[in-house]
């Protein structure tokens, strides 16, 4: 009887943490459209309104012709195709020669992957954009392909992980069926790794439609992601920042991403539990 | 690393009789895995290491892009590296952040982990809204931060009246380190799946087996739990320590917000390391001295790593081998 | 399409095709968001602005009355035209202002105007405001030698404006605008205007603007007492003169005041414009430009008096803090059709445009009876401008050696610093000293 009252309030009391602790990770996401519905002026009036006076829906249409918008999310979409289907293969293929393929230097070569995963990247944003405006690659999508062909040591990581983890017979059926090394890679090492493809496509597409700092010192503006577009374009001569623009932008910016979460969670959990990246 | 792959492939069972063309193969193995390696391989000779290098050459000069009679210094950039206070201050800001965030956000996502692991209704709803934050575009997540820590019209302030306290101004000063802190709190859902799988690899067994010796919940989790998970939470603290340490981008679009620029200034209280490193490039113009600022905490990223590697190599390295397959021929 | 993008297109086709995957080529080139017309350009001219300075109509304007040349807007960014010096691919045209433009003419990045202004007929030379001058440079000294640049549109940016309404809610007799107001009597006049609310909130701040050590401003009172700030070539700086310490104190008095947003209470709209706007700051320092800016808060412009900069130590100058402007880089690749561009954005259609609107006093003299009179408000402001003209004066405010971002940083670090540990005037006047002088150092050693 004790122990059943116990149990009771000890279910009682994660329920009441859970929903404490979902508020607070929803609070932000509501205060955004609060922000998103209000006026242009509440923002700066006194005393300031906590709620929109009049729900100002027509934000979302000005947000979309401000600037841009529809063209900027298609551009966002282009880059963050392109970099995730070339990332995803390639890191794919190191991945599976990690897991493996034996040959001398293998060790090295692991290492140094792991090594890089350390590197702070954003040491090489100067000699990189040398770089690509020496051979004359600024304002193209050519950088996007060049890092999606390199692959990325996260996602090389990751697939390594799941090779490991197939049973060695699948090789001798290969051999057995008489296909050499790439075949027996794209017929039936990749067909099994489906879910491990789709983690790595959905994981470095919302990497690339979040990224503002490679865009931003890349393209030009006008052919520039939605990144850039939400982080420094809705800005007026005369008002400074028009938060409430920025609001109804930011929402229908992170809406893409935040369906994609919902309907493939499984997808992220995954590869983010395996290579930590976030 | 640690963290078991959760696939299940179904095993196709063959005769295990290597024919002769199997052994034809085998001897092109080492060409076909640098065939494989080859787009990562070459993408990290030209992509990192020729930037690095290019750097490393920077280090040693007053470049700054435009002045004409640049040229070299020799090592006087690393020497003001030394003398430079805003270099000590910011990496004192850095470290003290490190410090609170890496243990916090470990602390926190292995709490909400544990949370959604118990079998509660809505259980999937629970782990979906914590996550949700981390699909949040940095952009995005900055802007809102900011506004909710506005000194009149935030939702902080609107809170803190409820107990009567007068406005703060949130992102002046150290106060915006609180800020910047909720704001990587609020993605913590990363670091609670990370967990979550390391909590699903405890073996059931092993919790009853303490149950059955009479110890309680919290006996079970320090003394079986925490144990199991040690490699899982040590993943964490190395990758969250190199993370943190170069942290950047999220302070400067706080202090940005709507109006972000590459040299833009997030201001006194998010002076850090890297803040330090981009003022000196972008603001000064000091590309040189940013490059040597960089080299230095690159030298001492790639150290810290290769002695936390080596403490841990086992744990990390070789518990879920690849089947065996590496040792073999 | 114009033929730039099918080239680009035709040389990536190539290339992509090198690497397997043509198909996708027309993609990579980049999707331009403003496709614009279909008129086919020769030249391709990059502008580097502010996109609300270069509205798409004013961008449609110049390429009707130029069909060979097509416009492509770049967002002005430091550190983006940093990076396209130093690779060597500059823009075309620019953007710098004309207080802060000495160090593109000393390290040579930026090209000669006179020879496309002596054959120019849209850009006499004689017509040029007197803010111009400001953009020449003879190799030690700002303000004579060749030219450099040109403004595009500028103001006397220490004039003041008064939030009628307030005045009267405060129940002060609001200034008037034919005598100016005095530095020394501005911070009690705030305190009468603030209003602060029971639960600590300030609901109207007195005085508005910039409160900082802003160079230009410090600049300008120190020349109002006939001090200045550096030696004759410009190679040191001095904070110590009884002028500039007397400066100095008066910012740090006036943050301290806690009057308005400064450095321990920054404005969470980014700029006190807008708060001036929602009818929160009742003395805004501000030149002719905020007119226009604004115009679409009706009430709030009819409300707005317009008035003079104020006198420091008993002088009356009124000098340009900006003058923002466009300049030719000498590595550009398209010097001529540059020189277009700015004949018809400073003037030619554009710039009469602009004059209209009261976007600022024109860089032209002959373009200043386009300013807008039609309204009492405009004329009330109209007239006031007239009568500060006469008191205009040219101040040098940087050494060509600095950047204004390296020099605004140390300032604003030692404002800071200053109010918030009360520091003497005298004490920071040294630690500027010492900062600024070894960044010159560090600074010459590259161009001399």
């Amino acid at each position: 009887m004790m122990t059943r009252m116990a149990g009771r309030l000890r279910r009682a009391g994660i329920y009441a943490v859970l929903v404490v602790c979902a508020g607070l990770f929803l609070l932000p996401l509501f205060w955004l459209l609060t922000i998103a519905l209000k006026g242009p002026g509440e923002l700066q009036a006194f005393p300031p309104h906590v709620l929109p006076e009049v729900l100002r829906w027509d934000n979302f249409t000005k947000a979309l012709t401000y600037v841009d918008f529809l063209g900027y999310a298609r551009n966002s979409v282009i880059i963050a195709v392109l970099y995730s289907g070339l990332v995803t293969l390639s890191s794919a293929m190191v991945g599976f020669a990690l897991a493996r393929l034996p040959a001398p230097g293998k060790r090295a070569v692991f290492a140094v992957l792991i090594g890089s995963l350390m590197i702070p990247h954003i040491i090489t944003l100067i000699p990189t954009y040398l770089l690509f405006s020496k051979v004359g690659l600024l304002n193209t999508y050519w950088p996007w392909v060049l890092w999606g062909l390199s692959g990325s040591s996260f996602l090389a990581f990751l697939f390594r992980q799941f090779f490991a983890g197939l049973p060695t017979e699948l090789e001798d059926a290969a051999i057995m069926d008489g296909c050499g090394y790439f075949r027996a890679f794209w017929q039936i090492f990749l067909p099994l790794a489906k879910p491990a493809l789709a983690t790595s496509f959905v994981l470095s597409f919302v990497w690339i439609w979040g990224d503002w700092v490679m865009p931003v010192l890349l393209l030009d503006d006008d052919r520039s992601t939605l990144a850039v577009a939400v982080g420094s374009l809705y800005t007026s001569p005369n008002s400074g920042p028009l938060f409430h623009l920025i609001a109804a932008a930011a929402v229908m910016y992170s809406l893409p991403v935040l369906v994609l979460f919902l309907f493939l969670q499984r997808l992220f959990i995954r590869g983010i539990a395996t290579t930590g990246m976030r | 690393m640690t963290v078991p792959t959760r696939a299940r492939p179904r095993a196709r069972t063959v005769a295990t009789a290597p024919p002769a063309r199997g052994r034809r193969w085998r001897r092109h193995r080492p060409r076909t895995f640098y065939l494989f390696a080859s787009p990562w391989l070459l993408g990290f000779v030209l992509l990192t290491l020729f930037p690095l290098g290019y750097a490393l050459a920077l280090s040693f000069t007053n470049y700054d892009g435009f002045s004409p009679r640049w040229g070299f210094v020799g090592l006087r950039n690393y020497e003001t590296a030394f003398t430079d206070p805003d270099t000590w201050s910011s990496l004192l800001r850095t470290l003290v952040f490190v410090v609170v965030v890496v243990p916090a956000t470990i602390a926190v996502g292995l709490f909400l982990a544990a949370l959604v692991n118990q079998r509660v209704r809505l259980r999937g709803v629970f782990r979906a809204i914590f996550f949700l934050p981390v699909v949040v575009p940095p952009v995005a997540s900055a802007f809102v931060f900011r506004m909710l820590f506005d000194r009149d019209s935030g939702a902080a302030t609107w809170l803190l009246a409820f107990f009567d306290q007068g406005p703060v101004e949130w992102l002046v000063d150290e106060k915006a380190l609180v800020v910047l802190l909720l704001m990587i709190m609020w993605r913590v859902g990363s670091s609670m799946v990370i967990s979550l799988a390391g909590l699903q690899g405890v073996p059931r067994e092993l919790g009853e087996a303490a149950a059955i010796d009479g110890a309680g919940p919290w006996k079970t989790f320090t003394r079986v739990t925490l144990p199991v998970m040690s490699p899982v939470l040590f993943f964490q603290l190395v990758i969250g320590v190199i993370e943190t340490f170069q942290i950047y981008l999220p302070a400067l679009l706080l202090a940005s917000a709507g109006q972000a620029s590459l040299n833009a200034s997030p201001g006194e209280g998010l002076y850090f390391y890297m803040v330090h490193v981009y003022s000196e490039a972008f603001a000064n113009g000091n590309l040189g001295y940013a490059s040597a600022l960089l080299w230095l905490l690159t030298a001492v990223t790639v150290g810290y790593t290769a002695v936390m590697f080596r403490a841990t190599r086992k744990l990390v390295y070789y518990e879920s081998g690849p089947g065996g397959r590496e040792e073999a021929p | 399409m114009t033929d730039r993008t099918l080239s680009r297109r035709r040389f990536l086709g190539g290339a992509a095709a090198a690497a397997g995957g043509a198909a996708v080529s027309p993609w990579l080139a980049g999707c331009s968001v403003d496709s614009g017309g279909g008129a086919k350009a020769a030249t391709t001219l990059t502008v580097m602005l502010e996109p609300s300075e270069l509205p798409a109509d004013v961008i449609s304007g110049f390429e009707k009355e130029n069909p060979d040349i097509a416009v492509k807007l770049v967002k002005h960014d430091p550190t983006r035209l940093t990076a396209m010096l130093a690779a060597g691919d500059p823009p075309d045209v620019a953007r710098e202002t004309a207080t802060f433009s000495s160090y593109l003419a000393v390290r040579g990045l930026a090209a000669e105007i006179d020879p496309y202004l002596q054959k120019s007929s849209v850009i006499k030379e004689s017509d040029l405001a007197g803010i111009n001058d400001l953009w020449r440079f003879d190799g030690t000294a700002q303000g004579q030698g060749p030219r450099y640049g040109l403004t595009i549109d500028y103001s006397q940016d220490a004039m003041l404006w008064a939030n009628t309404k307030l005045f009267e809610q405060a129940k002060v007799p609001v200034p008037p605008d034919t005598e100016p107001l005095a530095y020394e009597n501005l911070i009690d006049l705030a305190r009468k205007l603030t209003r602060k609310t029971s639960d600590k909130k300030t609901a109207v701040f007195g005085y508005g603007g910039t409160v900082d050590f802003d160079m230009a401003q410090l600049a300008h009172m120190v020349s109002a007492q006939s001090g200045r700030l550096f030696n004759d070539d410009y190679t040191r700086v001095d904070f110590s003169s009884p002028e500039a310490r007397k400066t100095l104190q008066f910012w740090i008095d006036l943050a301290r005041a806690g009057v308005s947003y400064g450095p321990t209470r920054p404005n969470p709209a980014g700029w006190d414009g807008t708060t001036y706007k929602a009818g929160r700051i009742a003395l805004y320092t501000a030149g002719y430009w905020y007119q226009q800016a604004m115009a679409d808060v009706p009430d709030l412009r009819k409300a707005s008096r317009f008035l003079p900069a104020p006198t420091f130590a008993g002088n009356r100058i009124s000098p340009c803090y900006y003058g923002t402007g466009v300049w030719i880089p000498a590595k550009a690749k398209n010097k001529d059709a540059a020189w277009r561009f700015i004949e018809y954005y400073v003037g030619g259609a554009a710039g009469k445009r602009r004059a209209a609107e009261g976007r600022g006093l024109p860089s032209l003299k002959s373009l200043e009876g386009e300013l807008p009179k039609n309204t009492p408000e405009a004329k009330q402001s109209y007239d006031t401008q007239r009568r500060e003209l006469e008191h205009y004066s040219a101040v040098v405010v940087n050494t060509p050696y600095l950047r204004s971002e390296s020099l605004k940083k140390v300032l604003q670090a030692e404002f800071k610093s200053a109010v918030s540990n009360d520091t003497a005037a005298g004490k920071v006047a040294d630690s500027l000293n010492d900062q600024v002088n070894e960044l010159i150092d560090q600074e010459r050693d590259k161009v001399k």
